[in-house]
């Protein structure tokens, strides 16, 4: 039992910037993302939830999107309802103001592709979505990307 | 271009703040709330916070004088409780007689100031077991009388403060109700067994008895101890009967 613990340990060293930063990158909220990402794995140690042995990294993103989303339901904790001053107070990352003009969907499909480094077959598994969707998705936000930096 | 910029930045966003430490205190939380209400009925929560006062606050050695605490961990997967049997090299049903397999908790023994981070670090502890049964198809909240079974390993000392026997191996008996204690010996293992009123200690306002059967198997250094919950006085016989007859199928499991 210690040992799974350990492997908890381990998983949260090596996943916890991970996580973070993509549940900051959706919500643009460092607050809900530490919240998040706390109990993701609050759920593994109470074994609430269990391991997918050897498909940690898919399965860690999938359980903190599902805490994520969650919360956001519970607290009504979404970005779109923030207030203009609410949304002037959260920091710039540049990673969020590249992604700013794409949908929710494709945002998280970007996320997911470059902070988790996910091939589409595991971005499909997390969101729940086909990879064929996953695919298009990701392929029209990096249209709609590059069109953007050449009108610039 | 698009590919490269978006890769840098996504490595320029902020680092997760480290919080490892506030997550084993969320879950140490948890699994302390969630203790009393997720085995088995209300009188089997009261029965484990006994058994967790048992161990986790009033448990002194007495040569010592050191004070331990338990922290506890809970599965349902049934695996758990194989594995545990593997390790002690025993055999841990799934189903006794009506009951099934419930929960599995096992409590992780420590001298008193142990953090759960330290035991989850490795502190060395002693470890006892609670395989909760129900009536399939009766949930943790139903009337359904549960019952327990409670196995711990006899290499270490500390099992006869968790499991109340002295120095003889002979079951405190102050513990039970008077008159009655009771043993017998099969297949060379003695068995002990007793009422215990809960109500004695601690929880005035609540009439909940505990047939209770324990028995030290020394082949495998184990000791075991089962719980059953009483309903009604007029049962109580049936009770002894049945449980007793639970308690000898897995000393023959075991032994076969």
């Amino acid at each position: 039992m210690q040992q799974e613990e350990g492997k908890i340990y381990n998983l949260y060293n090596q996943h916890k910037n991970g996580i973070y930063r993509y549940i900051l990158a959706i919500t643009k909220d460092p607050y809900l993302a530490e919240d998040v990402l706390q109990d993701t794995f609050v759920k593994l140690l109470t074994k609430e939830v269990h391991f997918v042995s050897g498909k940690e990294h898919a399965w860690l993103y999938k359980v903190a999107r599902n805490r994520c989303y969650d919360l956001i339901k519970k607290e009504n904790h979404y970005q779109s309802n923030l207030s203009p001053l609410d949304a002037s107070l959260v920091p710039k990352w540049k990673f969020c103001e590249l992604i700013s003009s794409l949908t929710v969907q494709e945002q998280e499909i970007m996320s997911l592709k470059y902070i988790g480094g996910f091939s589409h077959k595991e971005i499909a598994k997390i969101m729940g979505q086909t990879v064929h969707a996953t695919k298009k998705r990701y392929e029209r936000a990096l249209q709609k990307l590059r069109k953007e930096m050449e009108e610039l | 271009m698009i590919e490269e910029k978006l890769l840098q930045a996504a490595q320029e966003l902020p680092k997760a703040p480290d919080c490892f430490e506030e997550i084993v205190e969320q879950a140490q939380k948890y699994k302390k709330y969630h203790w009393s209400f997720r085995i088995g009925s209300k009188r089997a929560a009261i029965v484990c916070i006994c058994i967790f006062l048992l161990t986790c606050g009033t448990v002194f050695a007495a040569t010592t004088e050191t004070k331990y605490i338990g922290w506890p961990e809970q599965s349902y997967d049934f695996k758990s409780v194989q594995n545990t049997a593997d390790e002690m090299d025993i055999i841990l049903p799934e189903t006794i007689g009506e009951y099934s397999f419930k929960s599995f908790t096992s409590c992780h023994v420590v001298p008193d100031g142990t953090s759960y981070l330290e035991v989850l670090l490795g502190t060395p502890s002693y470890l006892w077991h609670c395989i909760d049964y129900s009536i399939e198809g009766k949930g943790a909240f139903s009337n359904s009388a549960p019952f327990s079974l409670y196995v711990g390993s006899t290499e270490n000392d500390l099992y006869k403060y968790v499991f109340y026997f002295d120095d003889n191996d002979t079951w405190h008996s102050e513990y039970l109700l008077p008159g009655t204690y009771h043993s017998e010996v099969y297949n060379g293992i003695l068995l002990q067994s007793g009422i215990t009123k809960y109500e004695r200690q601690n929880f005035e306002n609540l009439d909940n008895s505990i047939y209770e059967i324990i028995w030290i198997d020394y082949t495998h250094n184990a000791v075991f101890n089962m719980h059953f919950y009483i309903d009604d006085e007029q049962n109580l016989e049936y009770i002894k009967k049945q449980i007793t007859n639970y308690a000898k199928k897995i000393i023959d499991s075991n032994i076969s």
